[in-house]
């Protein structure tokens, strides 16, 4: 009897070790893992738009309405900007000053999500391959959307900045007060560790400060929706409204060159 | 031939839970699909077939997840084995019986999977956050479980 308890319990101690080494060995493989389902993602992220198409059409065509006028009242300001940024050039080669370099940047598309409810994490279609590195820094045409944290030969992984582990410095474009944006898993970040007298308001703009040296300066984050008082009432936090819709996106650009 | 139905059931619900069930969110909670497999396994298969298909679905589930650490590898298959503990001492035939016990496996294991991650350092989420999406995934998963229930049962009882 002793025997067989002795020999179900070495079963169990080798299992759980075995298990324990595999659990941690997970973060290793998983960018070589993912590659395998890049083909079965594109294929249910098909599914996924056209479901989400029919389900929500209503939705989907009075946004659709909306976007198109807000189309056409860019265009409009985009045409004005035109004409203060060649006046801009002209001024600048008069002057002789160097121009900045923008950014060089590669498109992704966005083929998957995260698989839980506690984390938030995008997978695009791009990766090693294609020069993608890990820490690289994900942005759209409307402001920041995470960074990498990991990448495979033709897929990457990116945390999006609504993501409990996220942390960026940023501050207040107006007054140029600084915070650290946080993700809090919603619709919304906070922007933490604020001063009991910051000058900080609805609306205000923030961007990020480049203090986090991955993150170029003066990417949109969002706007101020609500300032609060912290529970200890030694500080304040700020809720903040991503400039970009997380739930939506379709696709990111990745930051290969600064 | 049960094996290959839930194998086939956990590859489809990881692939659903990284795309489509992206657009069916309730207060930003999706139902716990893979965790639902998992569970209707350990009720319809023998231990050792269960233990492997947990220790799957638990790969895949990291796979997919942001985690420093495979923390559904390690709980996945410790689930099941206390599940199949669990229903050898009672009789659970009902299906409302198996979703109450089911989200309240789901529920002890978001606070145990919660506090395995802390114990590794990662940060602790804000407790508001935490009852937000254990509530709403808990509410959403029990109902897909007794959908699911009610389908995988003809078609896997002998």
């Amino acid at each position: 009897m002793s025997k067989f308890k002795n020999r179900n319990l070495i079963r169990v101690v080798v299992f759980s070790s075995l298990l324990l080494i595999l659990a941690g060995s997970i973060p290793a493989l998983r960018p070589s893992l993912l590659n395998v389902f890049k083909i079965p993602l594109y294929l249910f992220n098909a599914v996924r738009r056209e479901a989400s198409g029919m389900v929500f059409y209503h939705r989907n065509y009075v946004q659709n309405e909306r976007l198109n006028n807000e189309i056409n009242f860019l265009k409009n300001r985009i045409n004005e900007f035109n004409e203060v940024n060649l006046e801009n050039k002209r001024l600048k080669e008069l002057l002789s000053l160097k121009q900045k370099t923008p950014y060089k940047v590669i498109a992704a598309r966005v083929i998957g999500r995260s698989a839980d409810n506690w984390s938030s994490v995008a997978i695009v279609d791009r990766g090693r391959s294609s020069g993608i590195r890990r820490g690289m820094t994900a942005l759209s045409y409307l402001g920041l959307v995470g960074r990498v944290i990991d990448a495979g030969e033709s897929t990457s992984k990116i945390m999006l900045i609504n993501d409990s582990d996220f942390a960026v410095s940023a501050l207040a474009q107006r007054s140029r007060q600084e915070g650290l944006v946080c993700g809090a898993l919603g619709t919304h970040l906070l922007m933490r560790y604020l001063p009991k007298d910051a000058d900080i308001k609805s609306g205000d703009t923030i961007v990020t400060s480049g203090l986090t040296h991955m993150y170029p300066k003066g990417l949109l984050i969002g706007t101020v929706a609500d300032v609060d008082k912290e529970f200890s009432g030694l500080s304040q936090y700020a809720v903040i409204k991503p400039a970009v819709d997380l739930s939506g996106i379709e696709e990111v650009l990745i930051v290969i060159q600064q | 031939m049960k094996k290959w139905i839930f194998f086939i059931l956990v590859l489809a619900a990881v692939l659903l839970e990284a795309t489509v069930l992206n657009s069916f969110r309730l207060f930003y909670a999706k139902p716990a699909l893979v965790f639902t497999c998992v569970v209707l396994s350990a009720f319809y298969l023998d231990l050792g077939p269960a233990l492997l298909l947990a220790l799957f679905a638990g790969i895949l589930q990291d796979i997919f997840s942001a985690s420093l650490y495979g923390i559904h590898t390690l709980l996945y298959p410790v689930w099941t084995y206390l599940i199949i503990k669990v229903t050898a001492k009672m009789s659970l035939e009902n299906d409302y019986l198996r979703m109450g016990l089911a989200a309240i496996f789901l529920l002890i294991y978001d606070i145990f999977a919660r506090l395995v991650l802390i114990s590794l350092g990662k940060p602790a989420l804000a407790l508001g956050i935490f009852l937000r999406i254990t509530f709403f995934e808990l509410f959403y998963t029990s109902a897909v479980f007794l959908l699911l229930s009610k389908f995988i049962r003809p078609t896997v009882s002998e």
